[in-house]
């Protein structure tokens, strides 16, 4: 067994011995135990993900595990023959995969120590830490995956591991019905990813994601037109396989339409948000699509509607934060609107950039929850921004790691936010999908999402941490195992950004597109523009992001920290309802289900049990009318028999005589 | 010889004695003398049959007969004893509690 092959394929397997452990034997364990299991195996995972990192920087080729087996059998034309062609359950390191292991495992280390002190008390301990570790060795399994099956086993993992922690606390109803909300939502989505793996395997004859995408390059794909042309709809069936992963994308990433899932997802624990809901799940729709790099920059009508609905999921998403009043829940649009600047990037063809603002939005995202985790925390489970204020003094480390992370996604300069959203911007303007007219639309629609961002990030920082508490605890800061990972976020979001500097300060600057160039190459035929107007665009960038923050400020000095006036405002209740998304979903398609399975019931009730009691007591009478033969007087039943015998012997003699 | 006819005659006559008394009479007990008589007006008929054909089938079905009798005796009397310890009588009138 060549160790040097296999090392990185034992990352997701670490912490699935945390799980089984923690399952079967955490219930008898004292309080910290779990924690420190848990946190130590994902460590081990953090330092296999760095030591294959350094593997695979210098290669050319995907690190592929030795250890493999047949695992979906499947057959293929060749010739006119059937022929065997059984998929491989095996794991691939490449440099995308590598930088997402770092940032699951990082960040994930950082989120279970956090968790150690944020769950205390909690009498699900070690139920809480082995969700968690499911959760990293599944999402593991998803992005160390070399084909699309056994991403695809990672993906419903994660969703099942996301399900079980979002009703963590299950014995509220209203956790749960946002588990399942999340879990069904969710399924659609999954549903059109299977569809686009089908067509995929089609087209392809193979559902290997490398093989894949280096079918591409060199050769014009063979005869996919003519393989597939019993498929409607008139799309080319790349275009419409790419549009598929694009849906289950959507579902996984909490874009529109599917968005409605991830602002309720809030309902569990606040590191499970800062973990799945904020830096790792959600991004895995960024991630397949960055993975599936060769399919998308080969259909660019699907390539432009991923940065559509990225750029319409982050102004909505935007919107919907500006006056929500719930702590998490600001954070949580923060997080739709982000993922749709990162949907833009890798609808762009730029599929580093998508992966960068992956990392930052990872490092400032977490940095974030994990502050309003602190923050409730403090306040015995407070959540309302209203009830809060003047939490500096109270709160000194949380209120300088909350006040960086809220300048890190507000895009202020040299913070980790600035360069992600700033390359994102140049790409949407510069992108080879944009045409005439989109690539503009949506860098415009960029820059009123950075202004937007700012200013509700800022309104957020404000209504928690300046003017004088408004609430009734006392609030006291948490514990170092709480704010060291705080502390470690932190410095990530402040230099995270650094890893990817725009080209006007020199050629090659930027660490992270030549890592990627790979493993995820951008596509062809960006358009060239002049340094001075990438200088432009991000000047305009930054006035944008420091034009929200004062136009923040300007209307919290005029309505006052609780913004009564201005929620009141119809522009206000929109937001706060999120532009009425679920309000519509109940209108068109909870209201119609509701009334055809009424119409149902009534059929169930009126038509099909009536007819079979119909059925029932007709027998039943039948059988009554029959019983009063039953006397149950034995002569009277003599008498039937002598009589009848003999008949039937009169009726044979008469026979025999005629 | 006894000519065949006299002996169907006797069967003939014991059938009809053990028919009307098994519908007359109300005790269990004497219902079930009257089953046996019939029974035995059936034994002697074949026995009558078979002398007179020649043939031994019918002398052998009486056989069987015969034991199926004493098995059917034994239960009968048994089910007849176990009913006679849950209720005071033997009346087959009162016992209709089976009736439809």
């Amino acid at each position: 067994m060549d160790l040097n092959h296999n090392l990185f394929a034992l990352m997701p397997v670490l912490p699935l011995l945390g799980w089984f452990v923690l399952i079967v034997w955490g219930k008898h364990m004292k309080e910290p135990t779990p924690g420190i299991i848990a946190s130590s195996l994902v460590f081990l995972s953090f330092v296999l993900a760095i030591i294959g990192f350094v593997q695979v920087s210098p290669m050319k080729e995907p690190l592929l595990d030795t250890l493999r087996w047949d695992f979906l059998p499947t057959w293929v034309l060749e010739k006119g023959q059937l022929v065997s062609k059984p998929l491989q359950f095996g794991f691939a390191l490449d440099h995308l995969s590598s930088i997402m292991t770092l940032i699951i495992t990082g960040i994930g280390f950082l989120i279970h120590v956090f968790a150690i002190g944020y769950m205390h008390g909690d009498k699900g301990f070690s139920r809480f830490f082995a969700y968690l570790n499911f959760f990293i060795c599944m999402m593991l399994v998803l992005v160390l995956a070399d084909s699309y099956p056994v991403l695809f086993i990672g993906w419903e993992g994660v969703g099942v591991a996301s399900y079980l922690l979002i009703g963590f606390w299950y014995t509220d109803r209203k956790n749960s019905d946002a588990a399942r909300k999340a879990f069904i939502v969710n399924r659609i989505g999954d549903a059109f990813l299977m569809l686009g793996m089908f067509l995929l395997f089609m087209t392809f004859q193979t559902l290997n994601i490398h093989e894949i995408n280096s079918s591409f390059g060199s050769v014009v794909i063979p005869n996919v037109t003519t393989i597939t042309t019993g498929i409607a709809f008139g799309a080319p069936p790349l275009e419409l396989a790419a549009l598929f992963l694009l849906l289950g994308a959507a579902g996984k990433s909490a874009q529109l339409p599917l968005s409605t899932w991830l602002p309720d997802a809030m309902a569990g624990p606040t590191p499970v948000s800062a973990l799945i809901h904020a830096a790792t799940m959600v991004t895995a729709g960024v991630y397949l699509v960055a993975r599936s790099h060769g399919i998308f920059a080969n259909a660019p009508g699907a390539s432009s509607w991923v940065m559509w609905i990225g750029a319409l999921t982050a102004v909505y998403g935007a919107l919907s934060a500006i006056a929500q009043t719930d702590i998490k829940k600001i954070l949580a649009y923060s997080t739709v609107s982000q993922l749709g600047y990162m949907f833009i990037a890798v609808g762009s063809g730029a599929y580093w950039v998508g992966i960068f603002h992956v990392a930052t939005h990872a490092f400032f995202k977490a940095l974030l929850f994990l502050s309003s985790g602190s923050v409730i925390h403090a306040l015995n489970g407070e959540q309302d921004v209203r009830q809060m204020g003047g939490l500096r003094e109270k709160l000194p480390t949380t209120h300088i790691v909350s006040l960086i992370g809220t300048l890190a996604i507000a895009g202020i300069p040299v913070l980790s936010g600035f360069f992600s959203k700033d390359a994102i911007l140049s790409s949407a303007f510069t992108s080879p999908f944009g045409g005439d007219f989109s690539g503009y639309a949506i860098w415009f629609i960029g820059l009123i999402v950075a202004f937007l961002t700012a200013g509700y990030m800022w309104r957020w920082y404000s209504l928690v941490f300046l003017g004088t508490y408004r609430g009734h605890a006392h609030p006291h800061e948490s514990s170092s195992i709480m704010t060291v990972p705080l502390w470690i976020l932190a410095v990530l979001s402040v230099v995270g950004g650094f890893i990817g500097l725009p080209h006007f300060l020199g050629k090659n600057v930027n660490w992270l597109e030549h890592f990627l160039e790979e493993a995820a190459p951008n596509a062809l035929g960006f358009r060239e523009i002049p340094l001075w107007s990438e200088a432009v665009l991000i000047a305009l960038a930054i006035l944008a992001a420091v034009g929200g923050i004062l136009f923040s400020r300007w209307i919290i000095a005029r309505d006052g920290m609780n913004s009564a006036g201005w929620i009141a405002t119809r522009f206000g209740d929109a937001s706060r309802k999120a532009l009425f998304l679920d309000q519509t979903y109940d209108v068109a398609v909870s209201a119609p289900a509701k009334f055809i399975s009424e119409q149902l019931e009534l059929a169930d009730t009126h038509g099909l049990d009536r007819g079979i009691g119909a059925i029932a007591n007709g027998t039943a009478e039948a059988g009554a009318s029959l019983s009063v033969w039953q006397s149950g007087f034995v002569r009277a039943y003599a008498i039937a028999v002598l009589l009848g015998t003999a008949i039937l012997v009169g009726y044979l003699a008469l026979r025999s005589f005629a | 010889m006894v000519e065949t006819q006299y002996y169907i005659a006797l069967a003939a006559i014991l059938f009809s004695i053990g028919a009307v008394g098994f519908l007359t009479r109300r005790s269990a007990i004497q219902m079930f003398l009257c089953v046996e008589l019939m029974l035995n007006a059936a034994n002697l008929a074949l026995v009558a049959f078979s002398r007179a054909w020649g043939d031994l089938i019918a002398q052998s079905a009486v056989f069987i007969i015969l034991t199926l009798a004493a098995a059917e005796v034994a239960i009968g009397l048994g089910i007849i004893v176990a009913i006679f310890k849950k209720r005071p009588t033997t009346n087959v009138d009162v016992l209709s509690s089976l009736k439809g």
